[in-house]
């Protein structure tokens, strides 16, 4: 898979997102700790958590992928239309954070609000202040599953790969992408600049532009192979 | 006394009901023990009982999430094994798979220590009391797959269906705990209010300051409130003034400066400066304690809708095991047990009644929660079904559009007579009175006069007619009254009076002496602040408004024409019953009155709301109180009343086509277990977060500070339309208690 190197430099510059939407957890993570050690522990268990959730929904949406081929008569050609509706999606989110659209103007995306807020922010907050390290990772896990425009784009990418295992490796490697820099702000315990983040971020737009662009090439270019198999399910053959 | 825990399913003179929700539990339950209508309740119970102690709701928590970890496990290798069909069917993978379902059983282990338990040990207790439950039926459904996929695995030929087990466990604990917190939520509002009784006092015993425990304090005893603390006590204030905020109680966000003299209710925060009290009540009885008692009361009551939820959900279960039973036995027939387990349990998944029993109690306690935030008591929740369907909203005159005090418009006096002679005995006269007339005619002249009220003896009051009395410098007696009453004492008008006098259709009150009337002061009722606009609002909202009063007609027609309403005027209480009655035809009938004095009209509406009497709120008969006195916010209520009922509708209407649509589906076999479980989960959070919008109502448009309001009638402070305001309505209170006409 060509993209999964663009999509872990996409995870790395799409951490400035990550980062305005859910540094108040990254900070939080750390603040029961004490130690440098114990800190980078909870940082770890959180980041597992999240990693876990975006491998299962990668797999998910493999799944569907899959299924979706499998339904579809074979004259048309799924995994292509798959790759390039991914790609276009992608393109869109990249072109939306680069503020050439006017859905989101400027840094209109640092203010959404956390959605979700009302009943999960209790949720996640309670398993925050846990001191032990199943509690963050907990967090990390539920994390996951907030609602987030890079991660849908990502998850159309996983979707694309009509393949369990290859939409678990797409999100999981997003994922690992976002990490790095997540751990260090949620350890150095301050946010990175707004002006840095801000260019940061425009980087990761172009990176979901490029990322998108290279999904639709690879979805044109399934239009001249065949298609897959069908997959199978328990649940419709009785 | 402390004031009681807010447990809204306690209700001593209904049956045995739900310590949760309220909701009638049948069968034998032992009295010592708490029972639980749902699996829900007895979750949100825990978590509220475990508010202070973090570790057992901590625990909760953690086992819920890790259960949806393995979960997740689960999910994954199942997804694996359903794409099995599409790839090769070699030795290897098929070795790759086994190793997946031996996963898929691996992982599901945990979850069912997690979650099972929980679940088998409701329905073991409930089964104790010889009472089945759908936790019951749940535990079964879940044992029956899992023996049977572990048989399949073992075999090793067969569909496995742990992901079925997993995902109940999952979706069933997640919408308990849905319903948990949204029941928390929602009657956070009602429980802050206990909160808000300090526990300790500073009694002052013989100048000495104590800090003592809040029940130790009594009626008379004075105690000392410190800026920033809350009042222990209703009381009257004693030394010192201060600015109080009121907002909890009353809903009022603009703070009250309260001088000596004035009531002060408990529950209520001292702002600046220290205050000291006597109390009029113990520290258990006072407003804030009625209030608690009157929602404890409010939530206990079932509301109609709920009532038919009970009568549908007494038959729900049988029919359901029913139903799942006949699934099973119908597609074993068909040759397809396997299937028939899948139906089954699809169907128990799909028919837990919980979106139904929630539907409409969860939709009251945030409305009811919300409206006692902005000082509006709903005593029950059928008032605030009857006030969303109301057509037509009366309000009675004196004491609710108007503040019950008159103010003097005019004063005349015949020529020959010194103007301030006859202002200081009628000043003398009146001073004793507090009949709101003569309260007018005291403030009238304590304006217009320098020098005190001449003394006055051998004073008496004559009900409905006036006063009478000896005043130092005069050799007969004054009289201060009715015309009629006046002239029945053998005055006579002076020979010119038409030319002093007029005749008018305001309220008048004349004073006389030595055969001759000589003065006239004629009043006019003071409005309420804002009530013109508060009765447009209400005719926006597409109510009928209707002015019933006592009152003469071309008195009442004034006022009427000011806020364009329709008037019936000159009606006896009779009377006023029985255009209640006849309005009643037509729809369901809101009645404003203040309390007191129209307890039978309030009560012979369909919702009676009551003013005026914030601080005795266990007297009257209302369905609903304006704690504030506050009438603007009477259309914030109506449309939160509509809010509630489209919230309810929504609600059942939601849940019913669900459980029917669903238990359709899933008898036939098209709806796989794991969706079903999902759909359940997704249908309580619709339930809840619907339910809990009405928690989070906007309050209605900020009140504009009092001085920047234009009284309509009148421009005096507000200050003192409030104190005689409240003289009035105690007077009224006295005055009807005498009478017999409350309760």
């Amino acid at each position: 898979m060509i993209e999964l190197p663009l999509i872990f430099v996409a995870g790395i510059l799409g951490t400035a997102h990550c980062l305005g939407m859910c540094g108040p957890f990254a900070l939080l993570i750390g603040g029961v700790s004490r130690t440098w050690s114990g800190m980078l522990g909870r940082q770890l268990a959180y980041t597992t958590g999240r990693l876990f959730t975006y491998g299962v929904l990668g797999a998910a949406a493999g799944f569907c992928g899959a299924r979706l081929a499998a339904l579809v008569p074979t004259f048309i050609n799924i995994p292509a239309a798959l790759a390039i509706s991914a790609g276009l999606f992608l393109t869109y989110q990249g072109l939306k954070a680069a503020g050439w659209l006017p859905a989101s103007v400027g840094l209109q995306w640092r203010l959404q609000p956390a959605a979700g807020s009302c009943l999960a922010s209790g949720f996640l907050g309670q398993f925050l202040r846990q001191p032990g390290a199943s509690g963050v990772f907990l967090a990390g896990l539920f994390t996951g599953l907030l609602p987030c425009g890079l991660l849908y784009g990502m998850l159309a990418l996983a979707t694309s790969t009509h393949s369990v295992p290859l939409g678990a490796a797409t999100m999981t490697v997003f994922g690992l992408g976002t990490a790095p820099a997540m751990i260090l702000a949620g350890l150095s315990g301050r946010l990175v600049g707004l002006a840095t983040r801000r260019r940061l971020f425009a980087a990761a737009a172009w990176c979901l532009i490029l990322t998108g662009l290279v999904s639709v090439a690879r979805g044109v270019s399934y239009m001249s192979i065949s298609g897959q198999q069908p997959a199978g399910c328990p649940m419709c053959q009785k | 006394m402390k004031i009681e825990r807010w447990e809204p399913g306690r209700n001593q003179n209904s049956p045995p009901g739900c310590e949760f929700c309220g909701l009638p539990v049948y069968g034998f339950s032992a009295a010592e023990q708490p029972s639980y209508c749902c699996y829900g309740c007895r979750f949100a119970a825990s978590i509220a009982a475990a508010g202070g102690e973090e570790g057992q709701n901590r625990w909760a928590m953690t086992r819920l999430g890790l259960a949806v970890f393995f979960a997740m496990n689960v999910m994954v290798f199942t997804m694996l094994l359903w794409s099995q069909p599409a790839t090769p069917n070699d030795s290897l993978s098929r070795i790759w798979y086994d190793l997946a379902r031996y996963a898929c059983l691996l992982f599901t282990l945990p979850v069912v220590l997690l979650l099972g338990g929980p679940l088998a040990e409701d329905a073991a207790s409930e089964l104790r009391r010889w009472r089945p439950s759908l936790s019951l039926l749940l535990v079964v459904g879940v044992a029956a797959a899992l023996v049977y996929s572990t048989f399949s695995l073992l075999a090793g030929s067969g569909h496995v269906y742990f992901e079925v087990a997993v995902t109940i466990l999952v979706a069933v604990t997640l919408g308990r705990w849905l319903e948990a917190t949204g029941k928390l939520k929602t009657t956070e509002a009602l429980r802050g209010l206990q909160r808000l009784l300090p526990d300790q006092v500073r009694k002052l015993r013989n100048g000495v300051e104590e800090l003592l425990p809040i029940d130790e304090l009594r009626a008379g005893d004075i105690f000392r409130v410190l800026p920033g603390e809350r009042i222990a006590a209703d009381g009257r204030i004693e030394l010192h003034e201060a600015a109080l905020d009121e907002q909890a109680v009353t809903g009022e966000s603009w703070p009250v400066v309260k001088r000596p003299g004035d009531r002060v209710l408990s529950g209520t925060l001292v702002l600046d400066g220290p205050l000291i009290i006597e109390a009029t009540e113990s520290a258990g009885q006072g407003t804030l304690a009625q209030m608690v008692d009157a929602l404890i009361h409010a939530t206990a009551t079932r509301a109609r809708y709920q009532r038919l939820c009970e009568q549908i959900s007494n038959f729900f279960l049988p029919v359901v095991a029913v139903v799942a039973l006949v699934t099973l036995a119908i597609h074993a027939w068909f040759g397809n047990p396997a299937g028939g387990l899948l139906a089954a349990l699809a169907v128990l998944v799909i028919a837990c009644p919980c979106a139904l029993g929630l539907a409409t109690p969860m939709a009251l306690w945030a409305a009811i929660g919300r409206a006692a935030q902005a000082g509006v008591l709903v005593r029950d929740g059928d008032a605030l079904a009857l006030l969303a369907r109301a057509t037509t909203i009366c309000f009675d005159k004196t004491g609710t559009l108007t503040t019950g005090a008159a103010e003097v418009v005019e004063f005349a006096t015949a020529t020959e007579i010194d103007r301030q002679d006859v202002l200081q005995i009628a000043h003398a006269l009146a001073k004793s009175s507090t009949h709101p007339l003569a309260i007018a005619v005291s403030r009238y002249a304590g304006c217009e006069l320098s020098e005190e009220p001449l003394p006055a003896h051998n004073l008496r009051s004559l009900a409905g007619r006036g006063v009478v009395g000896r005043i130092a410098g005069l050799d007969c007696p004054a009289y201060l009254g009715s015309r009629s009453w006046l002239l029945e004492q053998g005055l006579t008008w002076p020979s010119d009076a038409f030319a002093y006098f007029a005749d008018s259709e305001m309220a008048e009150t004349m004073v006389g002496w030595d055969g001759l009337i000589r003065g006239q002061f004629l009043f006019r009722e003071e409005l309420r602040p804002g009530v013109a606009g508060v009765v447009g609002e209400l005719r926006a909202t597409g109510l009928q408004t209707l002015m019933l009063t006592g009152d003469r007609r071309p008195r009442a027609a004034s006022l009427a024409a000011d806020l364009e309403l329709v008037v019936k005027a000159e009606l006896l209480p009779e009377a006023k019953l029985d255009e209640i009655k006849r309005v009643k035809r037509d729809g369901p009938v809101a009645m404003v009155g203040d309390g007191i004095n129209d307890a039978p009209a309030l009560a012979a509406a369909d919702v009676g709301i009551a003013l005026g009497s914030g601080t005795d709120i266990s007297r009257h008969s209302a369905g609903v109180c304006l704690l504030g006195n506050d009438l603007s916010r009477l259309p914030w209520l109506i449309d939160l009343s509509r809010q509630t009922v489209s919230a309810i509708r929504w609600n059942l209407v939601w849940a019913f086509a669900y459980n029917i649509a669903g238990v359709g589906l899933a008898a036939a076999g098209w709806l796989h277990p794991v969706f079903a479980a999902v759909a359940m989960g997704a249908s309580s959070l619709l339930v809840v977060t619907n339910s809990l919008r009405l928690a989070g109502f906007p309050d209605s448009k900020p009140l504009e500070h009092p001085k920047d309001r234009a009284p309509i009638a009148v421009a005096t402070s507000r200050r003192e339309g409030r104190s005689s305001q409240s003289t009035v309505a105690s007077l009224a209170a006295e005055e009807s208690l005498a009478a017999g006409s409350v309760q």
